[in-house]
């Protein structure tokens, strides 16, 4: 849930404001290298990297060709061994690439570098895998107000660590429907308020962002009455918690703060995060991974 | 250290003065018909070239070698009085001032026209509410501070926002205090009016520099105003029925010519009126569980014991309350706001110089938000309490020098934002976590001094005292906002304290009869800082204490005016340039959202920076005739420095406007017809946009441009307003009404003003057919409104 101040815009505006289409002239800025690097725990590294466009540039068959790297050298360290990823195709993720290491596989309190070489210029990049904290359990809980009722939420239960300074961020994978791990609006969150508690929380089924709208407008029809954010009784559903660092926490946070800011009047703009170095944007980010399977009954 | 003990003997000496044979001429000057006193009435003493004005509580007093003079006694709008007094030995006397009711022949009598402008303190300006009342309105509402708004350097902040701004000072930089309280949000419906009923107030006092040392706590401005005191001699019934609210006024004696009441409150109806129709439409039928409405109620009583004792009691409650529920009631908000404030005042003369008001005073700004849908509760709640109490005294040894001193206390209780929520079985409140308390202390002495007949000086010092206290748990941050430690302060333990001497300085010195010269500097500290996501004054905007992060704002202003009247004060104009720096400045951090708040010190969010503004302003008014009204225009620059915003690099502060002018027009026909207009035009406002995108996680973000660097549209309009009244034939049928019909038009040529910028994205990047368009959404169309007014005799 989100607090939206736009619906304060009310009668009056409602009733009397009106919308024009305008120019707007907003200088040309050098396109930057857009880095989105992870390495979990159990897995090898996987990053894909990308160039930024002008803001009022259409997406198109041509343009988005202009937002590929396709060749640069991409090397992840733990700091005795290096290992340099290889360029591979990836159909179930936006672009249809990524680079994949080869050797290292991530391990929980480890520290892992990124050296990115493209065009002359290297950006480098440090995150740690935190140790796993592990889920209590995983439980259903239909929603009454529905009118199905075998949907609902996925609710999720845990004990935080008694030290401050945990981050998490946590995926869902309903069998049958998500080709990729999928996440909600929100989905990082901190220990600031819950330090040491026994915590609960619910989760929705995300959007797989990969999705065309045309794929995701047939999606909803196919489950008619069923919300498409519900979980439904008959399913499977991996679930996936992750412990991630502060700044990775930072990263994916300023990127849901700017969702819910961006088009609304009465919050200021707000930047993206970024622990890259040497002028590139983006994130390197580690996760300490928990998954646990529910067959909804 | 020992110069500040040199200016304090030096104003010192002053009161030790010898006064050889004087004596004091004293008393109040007051409305004939109301008995309701004059504030700023102007007492003159021919011969001895300098002369007084009456004080908010209508107090004059002038002291005098002995002898025999003409007084002249003057206000705007009123008949002058001339005086021959015989002074041989001290004494009283009260005037009654009566109305310049309109008719040609008078206009010409009264020959003698105000010089206020050219003698007056710079940077002070007064409009009564008689001015706001003949400006054209929006939706029938008379606005007191969309009328300070057309004044030269001050600034509106969006389209139709009561919000205010002075001189490249922010909306918590000015003061604006109502019967000796402080507002702290002066603005209903998320900005669009101010909480200033223009039937409950008298007069309306803006100083915009060289603030003199009794006032104080704010680094900008003053906007005091004084509500009515109720009419001394009869009873009198007003009423209005607008658009969107109606009034009532009451007012009358308590006993005749010793005490008064005056009570007025308002409603807005819009909710009830458009709520059956919301439903009909295809755009508006979202906005079926839509209630909203606002009302006030401004009330104040007053007794005179004699003529050296007068009590006052003022009260002010506002409260907006919006409510949203959606069809099926599965998910509700509800958002009342508001304001309350009550003033207790006791005016005390002690002999014929030295007048006392002692006031206590308690406000309250609150703002809370609840949410509800199924499992899920939400609950804001930000306040700020104030007690207050403070004696001030007004001294005037001699014609020559008008001394003030006095000590304030004010007991803060704030509290930033504290969240309540409820997420199936689990629970959270922040409550009482989150207040923060402060002492507040003030004490200051300031002296108005005649050197010559032309030279005068208003001097003066303030020192401030600034504590908080206890209970409060300070989260010790991090780097990425890491909280690593809390340390705990017991009650009325010190978290953080600062003390402060503010020197005051202005200076006017006349030319000749029609010219002057004026300058100030002032310095400034202010212990409360405002924290704003939006860019108007939004309910939903933040007080917060100085406390060991925040340091206490800083304020300098150089001022300095060439003032001139012509054809015998028919005209006012001035010139006048400003310079100010403001130190220790608040942004909220980006990346920030309300929710950070929840178990943290919201001042854990802010970014410090600094910033300046200076500008020149023009001004020409024409005082007298059928046609009055004023231009006023004004150039200005107002600049940030933020070390953690683009790394240091100065950006618009978002109220900076290059061009801000404004064109007043009233003009009388005859005694039935009287027409104004209104043209304002300002520099778009100042925003942040973004310049390129990327794709992370398959979807698109945004990186933004440099921090205020485009500018939106130009901002102009047009408004009309005409006032049919025919009190003459009332009279003749004998009716026991009096009434006027108010028609105003805002926005005659329909400009579609910018009010936010947006994107619209048409495709998606999965399929390769995005693409975007910006598009400008606009509030207000061209909006007629008429009004009507009835006042019972």
């Amino acid at each position: 849930m989100k607090y939206k101040p736009i619906i304060l815009l009310f009668i009056v505006g409602a009733m009397l404001s009106c919308t024009k289409d305008i120019d707007l002239k907003i200088p040309e800025v050098d396109r930057k290298i857009v880095i989105e690097g992870k390495i979990e725990s159990g897995e090898y590294a996987s990053v894909i990297i990308t160039k930024s466009a002008p803001y009022f540039e259409p997406v198109d068959s041509s343009t988005i060709f202009e937002m590929g790297v396709f060749d640069a050298t991409v090397v992840v360290s733990d700091g005795t061994t290096n290992d340099t990823l290889s360029f591979v195709l990836d159909f179930y993720q936006m672009p249809f690439y990524k680079y994949i290491g080869n050797s290292i596989i991530g391990e929980p309190g480890k520290s892992y570098s990124l050296e990115v070489f493209y065009d002359n210029e290297v950006y480098t990049a440090t995150t740690t895998i935190p140790q796993i904290v592990e889920l209590d359990s995983l439980a259903f809980k239909e929603e009454t107000d529905l009118e199905v009722d075998s949907a609902g939420y996925l609710w999720f239960y845990f004990t935080d660590p008694d030290t401050l300074g945990n981050y998490y961020r946590i995926f869902s994978k309903t069998l049958g429907k998500d080709s990729v791990f999928v996440h909600p609006m929100a989905s990082v969150s901190d220990d600031k308020n819950v330090n040491g508690e026994f915590i609960e929380y619910p989760v929705y089924r995300g959007w797989n962002p990969n999705l065309t709208q045309k794929q995701r407008d047939e999606e909803k029809e196919k489950l008619g009455d069923i919300p498409r954010w519900a979980f439904v009784r008959g399913e499977t559903v991996i679930f996936k918690f992750c412990s991630i660092d502060a700044e990775h926490y930072e990263f994916w946070r300023t990127i849901e703060v700017q969702n819910t800011s961006d088009g609304n009047p009465f919050a200021s703009p707000s930047s993206v995060y970024t622990n890259i170095q040497g002028g590139a944007i983006g994130v390197w980010g580690g996760y300490a991974v928990f998954q646990k399977i529910i067959q909804i009954e | 250290m020992n110069t500040r003990f040199t200016i304090l003997l030096v104003l010192l000496s002053f009161f030790l003065e010898a006064s050889g044979q004087k004596v004091t001429l004293s008393g109040y000057v007051r409305e004939k018909s109301t008995g309701e006193e004059l504030v700023g009435a102007s007492i003159y003493v021919e011969g001895q070239g300098s002369g007084t004005i009456t004080n908010t509580y209508g107090f004059y007093s002038i002291t005098v070698p002995q002898g025999e003079y003409e007084v002249l006694i003057s206000f705007l709008g009123y008949k002058t009085i001339t005086d021959h007094v015989k002074l041989s030995k001290s004494i009283k006397r009260n005037y009654y001032l009566e109305t310049m009711a309109f008719t040609k022949d008078e206009v010409v009598i009264s020959a003698k026209k105000s010089d206020k402008n050219v003698r007056d303190n710079i940077g002070m300006v007064k409009l009564e509410a008689k001015t706001i009342k003949e400006l054209p309105t929006f939706m029938g509402e008379a606005d007191v501070v969309k009328s300070i708004q057309l004044l030269p350097g001050v600034q509106s902040a969006t389209e139709g926002s009561a919000g205010f701004y002075v001189r490249g000072g922010g909306p918590d930089q000015n003061l604006v205090i109502l019967d000796e309280a402080v507002v702290y949000n002066a603005s209903h419906l998320f900005g669009f009016f101010s909480v200033f009923n223009a039937d409950a107030v008298k007069d309306i006092n803006l100083i915009k520099g060289g603030m003199p040392a009794y006032y104080g706590g704010r680094l900008s401005s003053v906007l005091d105003i004084t509500m009515k005191e109720g009419n001394m001699r009869e009873y009198d019934l007003n009423g209005s029925l607008g658009l969107i609210s109606s009034h009532l006024t009451a007012q009358g004696p308590i006993v005749k010519d010793k005490g008064s009441f005056m009570i007025t409150g308002r409603r807005t109806y819009a909710d009830v009126l458009i709520k059956p129709f919301l439903p009909k439409f295809e755009r508006t039928k979202d906005f079926a569980g839509t209630g909203y409405y606002f009302y006030d109620i401004n009330a104040k009583a007053n007794y005179r014991f004699s003529d050296k004792d007068r009590i006052y009691l003022s009260a002010y409650l506002g409260k907006d309350v919006f409510t949203y529920k959606t069809p099926d009631d599965d998910f509700t908000v509800s958002i009342p706001w508001g304001n309350i404030t009550s003033s207790f005042r006791w005016n005390h003369l002690f002999g014929d110089k030295l007048f006392m008001n002692f006031t206590t005073v308690y406000s309250k700004y609150d703002f809370e938000m609840k949410m509800e849908q199924n499992d899920f509760e939400f609950g804001l709640y930000s306040s700020i309490e104030d007690y207050t109490g403070k004696f001030d005294f007004t001294y005037i040894p001699t014609i020559r020098h008008k001394v003030r001193f006095g000590v304030s206390y004010i007991y803060h209780i704030f509290e930033p934002s504290s969240v309540s929520g409820r997420l199936g079985q689990t629970s959270y409140d922040s409550k009482g976590v989150v207040r923060q308390y402060a002492n507040d202390c003030a004490i200051y002495l300031n002296d108005e001094f005649d050197l010559t007949e032309r030279w005068s000086v208003n001097y003066g010092l303030r020192g401030t005292y600034f504590q908080q206290v206890g209970p409060f748990e300070r989260y010790v941050k991090a780097e990425f906002g890491r909280t690593i430690d809390t340390v705990f302060y017991d009650p009325w333990e010190t978290v953080a304290d600062y003390k402060h001497i503010e020197p005051r300085i202005s200076s006017r010195y006349i030319l000749n009869k029609s010219s002057s010269l004026k300058a100030s500097f002032t310095k400034n500290y202010q212990y409360i800082h405002l924290a704003t996501l939006s860019s108007g004054s939004m309910p939903t905007d933040l007080w917060i204490p100085s406390s060991e992060k925040v340091k206490p704002q800083e304020g300098y202003q150089y001022s300095a005016g060439y003032f001139k009247n012509l054809k015998e004060n028919m005209y006012e104009t001035s010139v006048e340039v400003y310079y100010k720096t403001f130190i220790n400045q608040i942004e909220y951090k980006n990346g920030y959202t309300p929710a950070d708040n929840v178990g943290d010190n919201s001042d854990n969010y802010f970014v410090f920076g600094e910033g300046d503004a200076y500008g020149i302003e023009l001004f020409l008014k024409k005082n007298k005739g059928p046609l009055t009204g004023w231009i006023g225009y004004t150039l200005s620059k107002t600049t940030r420095y933020f070390d953690d915003i683009d790394f240091g690099e100065p950006f618009p502060a978002k109220y900076d406007r290059r061009h801000d002018l404004s064109i007043t027009t009233n003009y009388k026909y005859n005694e039935k017809w009287t027409f104004a207009v209104v043209f304002v035009y300002a520099t778009g406002n100042a925003i942040t946009l973004p310049v390129a995108r990327y794709i992370i996680d398959g979807r698109i973000v945004n990186e933004y441009g440099a921090r205020n660097s485009f500018r939106m549209p130009d901002y102009h309009r047009l408004d009309l307003s005409v006032t049919y009244q025919n009190h003459k034939k009332q009279k003749e049928l004998n009716k026991r009404y009096r009434t006027s019909w108010n028609l105003s038009v805002y926005n005659v040529y329909n400009r579609k003003n910018p009010y936010f910028i947006y994107f619209d994205n048409d495709g998606d990047i999965q399929s390769g057919t995005l693409t975007t368009t910006a598009k400008q959404v606009s509030l207000f169309p061209i909006l007629p409104s008429i009004s009507l007014n009835i006042d019972f005799e």
